[in-house]
């Protein structure tokens, strides 16, 4: 709203003039007794509004009529049909009867989707554990080489107590000192791809009076690794499969540690020259053997044989 | 004149407004033709899905709006364009009119608030430039005195044709605002009250605004016709 009340440049009595013919309704037989001057002055200023008369307009006709009914009808429909599609976004619109093909149509859909995600989202989750477990080796890793400085060992209990085929017999009991001692955390002895909160991740080198394993010697040789899936099997005197691979990976394969503190991927459980990593010297065979093939006696041989229990 | 039925009211907006006055819906007399229903009951029958009512409205209006809106816009192609747009408003708004006040000034407000609506989308404000010197000193201040201006007469020698042209030149060499103003006052006899709420300014502000489109409507038409005289000469 603007302010637009500039002194005037119109005289003070035409001001009134006009103001005098607005209240009237520019009807001049209305004005009383208009003095000779204001008649005058009436007549003058009625003149000059009776120009606007001369401005040429034209009626109008039916056609202009009709022409806006008909936009009014125009923007009824469109609100209609706005009406309309709102409705049926917001409550779904006529319901109408799921047919097979729809029920197909969805269904393939919703197949091909999840036949395209569920390896990817299966694949990333597995590589995830494995990366974890990686980690977990690593940890461990340092713990023992910082345990070996101390100690000039590798973790041990007691040597030749435990029988790995033995049942209750507990190899992995001989990792306990990194955990006693805090050179590492328990958690860091548990594989993620390990299911249960309870029992053996990983399974460790065979610990015998007979040989000691070097922490960063002049032979690198593997101290820790995914869980054995033989020794249960053994113990269980189910039929194994000596190139089984760990159960903490599907079956995919193993992490190992090495005792120069690097880790390793392994998806046959061999290292070196033919050494099944699952079973001791002198019982490593290509393909599957019988449980009852190998005796609660059975020992290492050889002293750089790796042997993974727990 | 109308039956006075004790029923429900169909506009619920309409019933609150007339609770004050009458309980109840004031239904069309089928007795009076349409043609002589007032323009308020017109409106109000076509709320109530009387929609011949609301085409004798447009006819009735037809001219008189048509012509506000050809004087003010300039052009009949824009003015026909606006006074469509000009009753699809009073279709959407028609529940909400007062039907205690008088429906010719809220629709020459809403024609007018479409043509100032078009202005300001696509025209361009005019500035006077027909001036003739005109003026007589009061207090220091120049002033237009139409008794003393010695304007030609609008009965002097001139082709109506002529005349019409020059008319509609010196309208259009005015601001809107003032052309507007001039138009709603002289053509639909609208009080200086009606103007206000019409044009939604104050009272003191719709009188000085008239004067001085008066003021500028003389200094133009004489301009004008000076101009026009040499020309011719």
């Amino acid at each position: 709203m603007t302010n637009d009340r500039p002194p005037s440049d119109l005289s003070p009595a035409d001001q009134r003039i006009i103001d005098t013919l607005v209240d009237a309704g520019f009807d001049i037989g209305a004005i009383e007794s208009p003095s000779p001057d204001d008649r005058r002055r009436v007549e003058a200023v009625t003149s000059l509004f009776e120009l606007l008369e001369d401005y040429p307009v034209e009626d109008g006709n039916d056609t202009l009529v009709h022409a806006t009914l008909a936009r009014i009808d125009r923007q009824e429909n469109d609100r209609s049909a706005r009406m309309t599609f709102a409705n049926a976004t917001l409550e779904g619109g006529p319901r109408r009867r799921l047919r097979l093909p729809d029920f197909i149509s969805v269904a393939a859909v919703i197949l091909i989707g999840a036949s395209v995600v569920w390896p990817l989202a299966t694949h990333m989750r597995q590589r995830a554990i494995q990366m974890g477990c990686d980690s977990n080796l690593r940890t461990v890793g340092m713990a023992m080489g910082q345990y070996y400085d101390d100690y000039r060992a590798v973790p041990t209990v007691r040597t030749g107590l435990f029988e790995a085929w033995m049942p209750g017999a507990k190899n992995a009991l001989n990792l306990n000192p990194l955990m006693d001692y805090d050179y590492c955390d328990p958690s860091h002895l548990r594989c993620p791809g390990h299911e249960g909160l309870f029992g053996d991740s990983y399974s460790y080198q065979f610990q015998t009076a007979g040989r000691q394993p070097i922490w960063s010697g002049v032979r690198i040789t593997v101290l820790l690794g995914d869980l054995n899936p033989l020794i249960d099997a053994v113990r269980a005197n189910q039929f194994i499969r000596a190139l089984s691979a760990s159960i903490n990976h599907g079956g995919r394969g193993q992490n190992v540690l090495s005792s120069d503190g690097s880790t390793t991927w392994l998806v046959q459980p061999v290292v070196g020259s033919r050494d099944n990593i699952w079973l001791p010297d002198g019982v490593d065979l290509p393909g599957g053997i019988r449980v009852n093939t190998l005796r609660p006696g059975d020992k290492l041989t050889d002293q750089w044989d790796v042997f993974l229990a727990h | 004149m109308v039956a006075i039925l004790a029923c429900n009211l169909a506009s619920p907006g309409l019933s609150s407004r007339l609770s004050d006055t009458i309980p109840t819906r004031i239904m069309p007399d089928r007795s009076i033709s349409v043609d002589d229903r007032t323009d308020e009951l017109l409106l109000d029958d076509y709320v109530h899905g009387d929609r011949e009512a609301f085409t004798v409205l447009i006819g009735r209006y037809r001219n008189p709006l048509l012509h506000f809106l050809i004087r003010f816009l300039g052009s009949r192609a824009t003015a026909e364009d606006v006074f469509q747009e000009t009753f699809v408003q009073v279709h959407l708004s028609a529940e909400t009119f007062d039907v205690t006040r008088r429906f010719k000034p809220w629709l020459f407000t809403i024609g007018a608030n479409k043509a100032r609506d078009y202005h300001r989308k696509h025209g361009r404000e005019p500035t006077v430039s027909l001036s003739a010197p005109m003026s007589r000193e009061q207090e220091g201040r120049p002033f237009v005195d139409l008794l003393e201006a010695d304007l030609p007469s609008p009965s002097a020698p001139i082709l109506d044709a002529e005349r019409s042209r020059i008319v509609k030149t010196v309208v259009e060499s005015l601001p809107y605002h003032l052309r507007e103003i001039l138009l709603l006052s002289y053509f639909q006899r609208l009080s200086y009250n009606q103007i206000a709420e019409t044009l939604e300014i104050p009272l003191g502000t719709v009188k000085s605004r008239l004067h001085t489109a008066v003021a500028a409507f003389a200094k133009a038409w004489k301009a004008s016709m000076v101009q026009e005289g040499r020309t011719q000469s």
